[in-house]
């Protein structure tokens, strides 16, 4: 593994990028080009991730940091929406009496 | 020679400090999924990018260079921007060991290198930019085939990094990073995150991981573990615990219980068998297929060792009486009338459709005078007598 393709990966074609104001590929390129990306595709969470977080801060409440002092911390008014509901995939084990 | 993770990681630009840090960081975590599931990722890349290299790749690419993170399935890699636990956590815990340890992650690992060779064959000798690649993908049907797993699937994948996130947080201390990024998610997303975080808490990590569908590679230690974090102190009046079935990786695992105030369970992870110690007594007494198999197949977890193999010793001790014969057959019309009463559930109808199976040849081979005790041998018998058909005249034969 090279440095270069540790670091960062970088099109084959990439010098032409600039002159030409588009990207052009090769065969090569195509294990870097998933169809399927699997990320968290929030434009808010790096602002989550980077503000430093006072330990001694009055915001944090019990357990739990303060949700409306947060949210106005990093000016929004609702987080980031996965549409997660409406799933049913987490079936509890049900304890039965009486199985034999 | 490949390298390994640790010389991926010093070839990164990050400082010596950070370097170290990441070091112990995925140590501890590759230790915490080996103790508990047996295994750790294996297959994954992980490439980490310095300040200003991340925009820059994702632009390149068409990425989200809002995130701090993606993985890849088609080359099964971890991209990071910069040394972050959380992404660390996500990405590389999280989609990464899903797609190697879980069926729905493999599937999109199949369908991804599949398309992968079709656009192989179609741009070998030619450039293209990202725009003639997705004209390209919108025609192929392996595309459309990865698309549909992917959207059908896409909550079990982002649950998954995300529960992922919240377990090696608390496992490392690092608790309050988690809740920083929990109350980025609307409270429709947070009531379902803490639907999986409660149930992990409830049942414990390896239900946690076992009911999002990862690999069960199961020991005695493993099951042992799983029943005390979900039985808790329901467990304390058992005589013995068995561990018994295919132990396959991808199917549920059959625990045989022995005790008072039986309690069985099931859901698609665990099916719990458990028997009063006088139904115990009484399915020896007649070879009852449900008694047999279990307890003559199964492995010793916890409880009364010498009651277990006493138990055991009674069916290989005791002759084959008329009454056992007729028990079985009995038992076998029963079932296949629950299979009839069930013909609308696939699940139901298969399960008793099969222990009809066992419990007529059971009988037949009882009435042989021959002790069969895996559900293979039994089939098996069952196969070799032409003889052996479901007519109206079992019930009668077994009265």
């Amino acid at each position: 593994m090279q440095i270069e393709q540790m670091m960062g990966y970088q099109p084959m074609q990439a010098q032409r990028t600039q002159e030409r104001q588009t990207t052009y590929f090769v065969v090569g390129d195509l294990e870097n080009l998933s169809a399927s990306v699997l990320y968290s595709d929030i434009p808010e969470y790096k602002k989550f991730v980077d503000i430093t977080w006072r330990e001694d801060s009055d915001e944090k409440i019990g357990d739990h940091i303060n949700y409306e002092v947060w949210m106005k911390k990093i000016g929004s008014k609702e987080g980031r929406n996965l549409n997660l509901s409406n799933t049913h995939i987490l079936i509890p084990p049900t304890i039965k009496s009486g199985s034999g | 020679m490949p390298q390994s993770l640790s010389e991926k990681i010093m070839e990164s630009k990050l400082n010596r400090g950070s370097v170290k840090e990441l070091k112990s960081t995925i140590d501890f975590c590759n230790d915490y999924h080996l103790n508990l599931l047996g295994y750790k990722p294996e297959q994954i890349g992980l490439r980490i990018f310095s300040d200003g290299e991340w925009g820059s790749f994702c632009e390149r690419i068409g990425l989200n260079s809002n995130s701090s993170g993606a993985y890849l399935p088609r080359n099964q890699t971890a991209f990071l921007d910069g040394n972050n636990h959380l992404s660390l956590f996500h990405e590389y815990f999280g989609h990464g060991l899903y797609c190697e340890q879980n069926l729905t992650g493999r599937k999109l690992i199949e369908l991804e290198k599949r398309l992968l060779e079709e656009e192989r064959r179609e741009f070998q000798n030619r450039e293209f930019t990202l725009e003639e690649l997705g004209e390209f993908r919108k025609q192929s049907e392996n595309f459309q085939n990865l698309d549909e797993h992917r959207r059908e699937n896409r909550i079990k994948y982002e649950l998954f990094a995300i529960w992922t996130e919240w377990l090696l947080s608390s496992e490392m201390g690092l608790k309050e990073k988690f809740e920083r990024r929990y109350y980025g998610f609307s409270s429709e997303d947070r009531q379902v995150i803490d639907r999986v975080i409660n149930f992990s808490e409830g049942n414990g990590e390896l239900a946690g991981f076992y009911n999002q569908g990862m690999a069960r590679r199961t020991t005695a230690k493993r099951v042992k573990r799983l029943l005390q974090d979900i039985y808790k102190d329901k467990l304390k009046d058992v005589r013995f615990v068995l561990f018994y079935g295919s132990r396959k990786e991808f199917s549920d695992i059959d625990v045989f219980i022995v005790g008072e105030n039986p309690q069985g369970s099931h859901s698609d992870f665990l099916d719990v068998k458990m028997q009063s110690p006088r139904d115990l007594k009484k399915g020896i007494k007649n070879f009852d297929v449900r008694t047999l198999i279990p307890l003559m197949n199964g492995q010793f977890i916890f409880g009364d060792r010498d009651y277990f193999e006493k138990s055991k010793q009674q069916i290989l001790s005791q002759p084959i009486s008329e009454e056992a014969v007729k028990h079985n057959l009995k038992w076998s019309f029963r079932m296949q009338r629950l299979k009839d009463e069930n013909l609308e559930d696939d699940s139901l109808r298969n399960k008793f459709e099969g222990y009809s199976q066992t419990y007529l040849a059971n009988g037949l081979a009882l009435k042989q005078g021959l002790k069969l005790f895996t559900k293979e041998d039994l089939l098996s018998y069952s196969h070799s007598e032409k003889t052996i058909q479901l007519k109206g005249g079992t019930e009668k034969n077994a009265n």
